[in-house]
């Protein structure tokens, strides 16, 4: 049981890093502003059950919380980079 | 090397059942509520059987565009608010004039052969099933974001139960043994809705995403196309509505289907025929002269495209009658594929631990499954029986869906029905009342609306058809009530 907390954790967390890392994206990438918003939108709501149930699939539960930790913090440096 | 390891799936199984009993009962509620929404206007002509007096292919006159240019001009007048018309369309002969009422788009009906008003009744119809699948009925701002979240524990639902499933789905397309015990009949229903329509369950929850992407991603803006900046001045327009359709058909090879106004522009929008994308390009017309205004002549990119397309194939608007009633299917079967999985964890639970008490889970299991059928039932049942001119009888009928479900879901919870039942029944009988309850409410509304026909002869396809699934619906929950009966519960 004490095994699904950090994993559910990492889910909550894997979603954060997806809204950072596609506002990211968006601002990088050299589309009309609302073509990149349409394609981030796109890939982000594709690609959100596949990434977000990576925590479950994995083996260990302190990678399940740690790389999506890891992922929020780079996504929102990259985030902040992009302004 | 095995992908999916014991332990790898024993930990899918903990997410996909917990995430399940958690949020199962509204995944289903939403479900439930945008099957039916996929014929919100079928229901709505079944729930105004006044309009049947329009015959379908009904030629749209001048005269009724005049008049609904007069109605419009009144309700602004009146400080009503503004409201756009919905042209007849292939589905539905009548012209609409509607407005947002806050939940749902209501509003006159006008005949479009000679413009004279239907005295139709004040229901909300079909509509109220396709603003409950999106908003749960809550305020928009709770409603919206509170549906997206689902949407995203309902793709990764789907998701570790594929997983789960991985290397026998296609025994699973094989299995439903009827005459075995309760919990394994279950399991096999789950299975087999689950993988019989998968390409679909996929493709409407990633588009119902898409369409609440915006909630789901919220730092990631969302252009919504078309959205005209707020200008104030008067919305009605002085240019006549016959030429400007006459002329949006020749430049845009549709028929035209909405007509939205605002100051100093009138803007049709087209219906599209044998493509499913769902917003096509609308033309704008000067609200005075009726001249076309230039346009964004620009294609659509890629992305415009696949999002239109997704667009189309969550609302299903442009769909034929062959796909919409794939859709229709599809949507039946994830219905039903959500309930088996919640009665089937019910059930298991109480296999497992036949000494507990029946938990919360199991006691508004009947309720919150069966009752949202007699729900339904009781929202047409109201609609055919109270009077046609009484003051609010909009809401209460949609009072009375929520009233009829709220109580069934506390007959799970109702304290006679442990000490007269005792444990292993005590499921059963109230799904045994829960049942006969939706039966004999379904038969009711048949029964109610034979004799609208009867009175008016308002007979029509639509009718017969809406009358025939409530008639196999209420008898199949009847048939559920005996076989339940008979069924061995362990």
């Amino acid at each position: 049981m004490r095994d699904y907390p950090p994993r559910l954790v990492g889910i909550i967390l894997l979603w954060i890093a997806l809204v950072f890392w596609f506002s990211a994206l968006r601002n990088v990438l050299s589309l009309p502003d609302e073509q990149a918003g349409q394609l981030c939108l796109l890939a982000a709501s594709a690609l959100s059950a596949p990434v977000m149930i990576w925590p479950f699939v994995t083996q260990s539960r302190r990678l399940a919380a740690l790389v999506p930790l890891a992922l929020v913090f780079t996504g929102g440096f990259v985030l902040m980079c992009s302004l | 090397m095995q992908f999916i390891t014991p332990a790898r799936r024993a930990r899918l199984a903990w997410f996909h059942t917990q995430a399940g009993i958690f949020l199962g009962w509204l995944t289903f509620i939403i479900f439930l509520a945008g099957t039916l929404s996929l014929a919100d206007v079928e229901l709505t002509r079944w729930m105004q059987p006044e309009t049947a007096v329009i015959p379908d292919g009904a030629v749209l006159s001048d005269a009724a565009l005049d008049r609904a240019v007069q109605i419009l001009r009144e309700d602004e007048k009146a400080g009503r608010p503004r409201s756009f018309i919905r042209l007849p369309e292939p589905r539905d002969p009548a012209l609409h004039i509607l407005h947002f009422n806050g939940h749902a788009f209501t509003g006159s009906v006008i005949d479009p052969r000679d413009g004279r008003t239907v005295p139709a009744r004040d229901t909300e119809g079909g509509v109220f099933f396709f603003n409950f699948h999106y908003t749960l009925r809550l305020p928009y701002t709770i409603g919206e974001p509170l549906v997206s979240f689902i949407t995203l524990a309902t793709g990764l639902m789907i998701l570790s139960g594929v997983l789960l499933q991985i290397g026998r789905m296609i025994p699973d397309y094989f299995t439903l043994r009827l005459k075995a015990s309760r919990p394994r009949f279950l399991l096999d229903l789950h299975l087999l809705s689950g993988t019989v329509m998968l390409p679909f369950h996929i493709i409407i929850t990633w588009t119902g995403l898409v369409l609440m992407t915006g909630n789901a991603f919220p730092f990631i803006p969302v252009r919504l196309p078309h959205r005209p900046p707020q200008v104030s001045g008067s919305f009605v327009p002085a240019a006549s509505l016959g030429p400007v359709l006459r002329e949006f058909r020749q430049r845009s090879g549709n028929a035209p289907g909405y007509i939205i106004f605002s100051p100093g522009k009138i803007t049709v929008y087209g219906l599209g025929s044998g493509e499913i994308s769902a917003v096509r390009e609308p033309l704008d017309f000067d609200g005075r002269t009726g001249r076309l205004l230039p346009g964004d002549t620009k294609p659509a990119g890629l992305t415009d495209g696949i999002t239109r397309l997704a667009w189309g194939l969550h609302l299903a608007r442009n769909m034929g009658t062959v796909l919409l009633c794939l859709w229709f299917t599809g949507g039946v079967l994830s219905t039903v594929m959500i309930a088996s999985g919640l009665i089937y964890y019910t059930t298991l639970r109480r296999r497992r631990n036949v000494s507990s008490a029946p938990g919360v889970a199991e006691r508004l299991c009947p309720g919150a499954v069966g009752g949202a059928v007699v729900a339904f039932f009781v929202y047409l049942l109201l609609n055919h029986t109270l009077p046609a001119d009484m003051p609010g009888r909009r809401g209460f009928e949609t009072n009375g869906f929520f009233l009829a479900w709220v109580m069934c879901c506390l007959a799970g919870f109702l304290p006679f029905a442990r000490v007269v039942a005792g444990r292993f029944v005590w499921s059963r009988l109230v799904w045994q009342a829960v049942l006969a309850l939706a039966g004999i409410t379904g038969l009711c509304v048949v029964v109610s609306d034979a004799v609208i026909v009867l009175g008016g002869l308002w007979l029509h396809g639509v009718r017969l058809v809406i009358n025939g699934l409530c008639f196999v619906t209420a008898l199949s929950c009847l048939a559920g009530v005996y076989g339940l009966r008979r069924h061995r519960v362990s």
